[in-house]
């Protein structure tokens, strides 16, 4: 399908020897194209438009994660593993639906199968029967850096939030991460979760209801 | 009022979520993500790999297999065949090894080496019978009439030898055999010389006795040819042989390795007899 990377650095290099258009053009010429595009552009070969795709979405598909799994490492795993798959399918993506809701999808379904894997771990392992989630946090490593109290404020609210969104049900955590903190829209979500769009926004509401129940301190 | 304050929760909710802060992925992500592409493309390649050799490995397997599987059946085949063709091929033709080779051609080829050993065989009793039948008329066409060709016998016998000479098969045909096809036994001397095997019925018939078997054992004669050495002797219709030179008839058909019959023993109603060809 498309040939090896260190191929693709020989050539970047002689291009910049013979007057050819260098790498951060041809990323400004990647940037001006919509998904599907690129997409078609790495369908025919083109490996930088597959790493202007990654360069797109990176951030955002790195966030989601963590925020489901509320671990960066295996966020950042998980990501990587999204892009290598959409690498060897990218022959089988059909332009049916958009690619944005592709990614999540395939991101939703390891991070689904990442919490299925815990959940058989932790029932396994003997410190698991005894561990509550709250205790969790011992593992944690704290921050040392001085920081402002404002900033400390903030950086534990945060903390909490996020403690109480990972602390949702897996049916009410992937919705709500992906409408209030991915943006997506109910339609979308409905695509990427592979559900009916009431049940999509009973599903949101019922979430912020049971997080407005667990962060009641913050709207007193 | 209330649904309205609960909206409003919600948003409040949903604002407070948005406002956390967002999480990047690190630096070196595209560097990592290429390393393991190019990881993951060598893994793939050598699965790739190894799932052709392991389909080449069971194509041949599954071949050897259909190779055992046929060389079992023809074989089985050969076996069953080889009785049932030796006496449909004696029943139907003269020249029986010419038949059984044919069959034998065609279930087994891998009787090649003895298929062509026989065919060879074949071929040079045919090749000396062409050359023995060809010697006679020419030997004939010398002569002036039958006389002349008794005397003459001894002609005959140089020129034969003299053609044979030139041929690579003059040890196969010997000189008495070609002089017995002048004395009158023209069709029978092949079959004596090759010595081929013969069934009951054809040896009883070349003495001149029609039947067929009895099915409580023995051969029932059903008429006599005119002047044979079978009426000669003294068998009549209706007789049952029961031997041929002490060899029991049963009610199946039997094979000879030898033409000559001198003595039956035929059961006439009730008494059995012993009864001596006289030719």
């Amino acid at each position: 399908m498309i040939g090896g990377f260190s191929d693709y650095h020989v050539t970047s290099s002689k291009e910049e020897m013979s007057g050819q258009p260098t790498e951060n053009e041809a990323a400004s010429k990647f940037q001006a194209l919509s998904d599907n595009e690129l997409i078609d552009a790495v369908k025919n070969g083109d490996e930088e438009a597959f790493f202007e795709i990654v360069n797109r979405y990176q951030d955002s598909i790195v966030n989601y994660l963590c925020r489901i799994l509320r671990d960066y490492e295996e966020a950042v795993d998980l990501a990587q593993e999204t892009f290598v798959r959409i690498y060897f399918a990218v022959e089988r993506y059909r332009n049916d639906y958009s690619f944005s809701t592709y990614i999540y999808r395939i991101a939703t379904n390891l991070a689904i199968s990442e919490l299925r894997k815990r959940k058989r771990h932790k029932l396994l392992s003997l410190t698991g029967l005894f561990q509550h989630e709250e205790e969790e946090k011992e593992f944690d490593i704290e921050d040392s850096t001085a920081l402002a109290d404002s900033e400390i404020l903030q950086k534990e609210a945060q903390e909490k939030i996020a403690a109480a969104i990972s602390s949702l049900p897996e049916k009410y955590r992937l919705p709500i991460i992906l409408c209030d903190i991915e943006g997506k829209s109910y339609e979308e979500i409905a695509k990427i979760l592979n559900l009916g769009l009431g049940t999509t926004k009973s599903r949101i509401s019922r979430a912020r209801g049971l997080l407005k129940e667990k962060l009641k301190d913050y709207f007193q | 009022m209330r649904k309205e304050s609960t909206e409003n929760l919600e948003q409040k909710v949903s604002r407070l979520i948005s406002r956390i802060e967002r999480v990047k992925a690190p630096n070196d992500f595209a560097f990592k993500l290429k390393a393991r592409i190019v990881a993951e493309k060598q893994k793939r390649a050598k699965r790739k790999i190894l799932l052709t050799r392991l389909s080449y490995a069971f194509s041949a397997f599954a071949f050897f297999l259909l190779v055992v599987t046929v060389v079992y059946v023809l074989q089985n085949r050969d076996v069953e065949l080889a009785s049932h063709k030796e006496i449909s091929t004696f029943r139907e033709n003269p020249l029986p090894s010419e038949k059984m080779n044919k069959a034998e051609n065609q279930t087994s080829p891998n009787r090649a080496k003895r298929e062509i050993v026989s065919k060879q065989n074949l071929n040079s009793q045919r090749e000396e019978f062409r050359e023995a039948k060809e010697g006679v008329i020419a030997f004939e066409n010398v002569g002036a009439n039958k006389t002349a060709s008794k005397v003459s016998s001894k002609a005959y016998e140089s020129e034969y030898k003299q053609k044979t000479s030139q041929s690579s098969r003059s040890e196969a045909v010997s000189v008495p055999e070609v002089t017995g096809l002048l004395q009158g036994n023209f069709l029978e001397a092949p079959t004596v010389r090759r010595e081929a095997r013969i069934s009951i019925s054809e040896l009883l018939r070349q003495i001149g006795v029609e039947g067929s078997f009895d099915e409580r054992g023995g051969f029932k004669v059903k008429s006599l040819k005119p002047n044979s050495l079978a009426e000669k002797s003294g068998i009549k219709s209706e007789d049952l042989i029961l031997a041929i030179d002490e060899k029991k008839l049963d009610k199946q058909e039997l094979y000879f390795e030898k033409l000559e019959v001198k003595r039956l023993k035929v059961k006439r109603k009730s008494e059995e007899l012993n009864i001596i060809l006289k030719p």
